[in-house]
């Protein structure tokens, strides 16, 4: 399968699936979100701990050329390692992150677990393919070229869209 | 009533009532989200704007001493506004915060959509928590708490998991200046994790390494709810998040990444 990205050395280049929905010359925000991501997990020695959040500043809009990441270490904690990646296009910062990580040093703990999944799995779901047709035509999201690179799958069978103002040729859109 | 803080230029000096419930000599998580969002509030827009999102990374423990303020805006654009403040001790840096601001608008949003009403009971339905119910937990023994008001928002025994609690700051933060929505709801967003513990604090320790308050709407009023659960993973991090409300209804969530240690 065709990778979003072409790297060479430190210049990564998009080719052709990470157009968002607003724009074709724009990125979709979750490219550059999974390039920071991976240059936050690159940064990790071995055997570092796991990442417990990002957060991702769009500064602007991330257009469909080369870009480069620098990734520095905010402070090299015991119990916290926050890591702040930059992407830059022509040496100016068009996406930041700040992740925290923590070390891995309770893996044998046991706790309580309370995550409550309302939704069905996402292997019992079917694709995206049945919720287009179903809802009379692509959503806003799903005509983004990098959408078309990845799987849908609605996990309620009630979808909580709700109507938009019904247009001629488009019945009842959701999103 | 002094104030937790008094700021001259980039110089803050820190009160005793800035301590938190872990070590007194280091600060509550709320009092610096507090002082952030005061600093990010005065950073100058070219149209209006507003914060809709501060997230705070608590490189170090902030300690109970002078302090500096330094701000950077990072991008000025016609939409938005992207800032990044850090407060220091000495020479070092001990948090670090991005902000964002967006253009203030009206839409012509249909009536009603997108607003969230509130499940719970307003606060001047709801009993104060008692002094006794307050020196009994090990959490609410921080200086910081006690310039704040705390009613729970349900009439279910307390017990550990999720809650819904009103806070009230009532300290002022910044002295000479009155404490704003938005930095009421900062000192909500750390509360997270005392509310809604799933472990016993006497055995456990759950610090937050961050804080991220998101703002759909700006808050209106001095009563903050807090409406918020735990998530755990099994290799010492978990997740504190809550719905915020006010009196109006729910107008953002907060968020906290957690370090789970035995005591």
């Amino acid at each position: 399968m065709e990778p979003v990205y072409a790297r060479e050395d430190d210049v990564i280049t998009p080719i052709r699936f990470a157009a968002g929905p607003w724009d074709p010359a724009i990125h979709h925000g979750v490219a550059p979100a999974a390039l920071l991501a991976r240059a936050i997990e690159a940064a990790q020695p071995p055997g570092a701990g796991q990442v417990t959040r990002i957060t991702i500043d769009l500064i602007r809009p991330v257009a469909l050329r080369a870009l480069k990441v620098t990734t520095r270490t905010l402070r090299n904690g015991r119990n916290l390692q926050p890591t702040e990646p930059v992407l830059t296009a022509n040496s100016t910062q068009v996406a930041r992150a700040t992740a925290v990580r923590i070390p891995s040093l309770f893996a044998s703990s046991r706790f309580r677990l309370l995550a409550d999944v309302a939704a069905a799995r996402s292997d019992l779901c079917e694709g995206a393919g049945t919720m287009r047709a179903e809802r009379g035509g692509p959503s806003l999201a799903a005509t983004a070229p990098c959408i078309h690179a990845g799987r849908l799958r609605p996990a309620l069978t009630q979808h909580p869209g709700f109507d938009v103002p019904q247009k001629k040729g488009n019945r009842g859109r959701r999103f | 009533m002094d104030a937790v803080f008094e700021v001259a230029g980039q110089a803050v000096e820190t009160s005793a009532s800035a301590g938190g419930p872990w070590d007194h000599a280091f600060q509550h998580g709320a009092a610096p989200a507090a002082l952030v969002a005061w600093a990010a509030e005065r950073l100058e827009t070219g149209p209006p704007m507003r914060i809709v999102r501060l997230t705070l990374d608590l490189l170090r423990p902030v300690p109970v001493a002078p302090l500096e303020i330094r701000s950077e805006v990072v991008r000025e654009g016609r939409k938005i506004q992207v800032a990044v403040i850090s407060l220091l001790a000495g020479d070092v840096e001990v948090v670090r915060a991005g902000v964002l601001k967006v253009l203030r608008s009206s839409p012509p949003l249909p009536e009603g959509l997108g607003e969230a009403v509130l499940d719970v009971l307003l606060p001047d339905q709801c009993e104060a928590i008692s002094d006794e119910q307050r020196v009994s937990s090990t959490v609410a023994r921080s200086p910081f708490l006690k310039g704040v008001s705390a009613r729970p928002a349900t009439r279910d025994e307390p017990r550990l998991g999720p809650a819904a609690i009103w806070f009230r700051a009532n300290q002022p933060i910044v002295g000479g200046q009155p404490i704003s929505p938005v930095m009421r709801a900062a000192i909500a967003a750390d509360f997270g994790n005392g509310v809604s513990s799933v472990l016993d604090p006497k055995q456990w320790s759950f610090i937050n390494g961050d804080v991220t308050l998101s703002l759909a709407r700006p808050p209106v009023g001095e009563w903050i709810l807090v409406n918020a659960d735990m998530l755990l993973g099994r290799d010492g991090g978990g997740v504190a998040a809550a719905r915020l409300g006010d009196v109006e209804g729910y107008f953002g969530r907060s968020a906290q990444s957690l370090v789970i240690e035995r005591r």
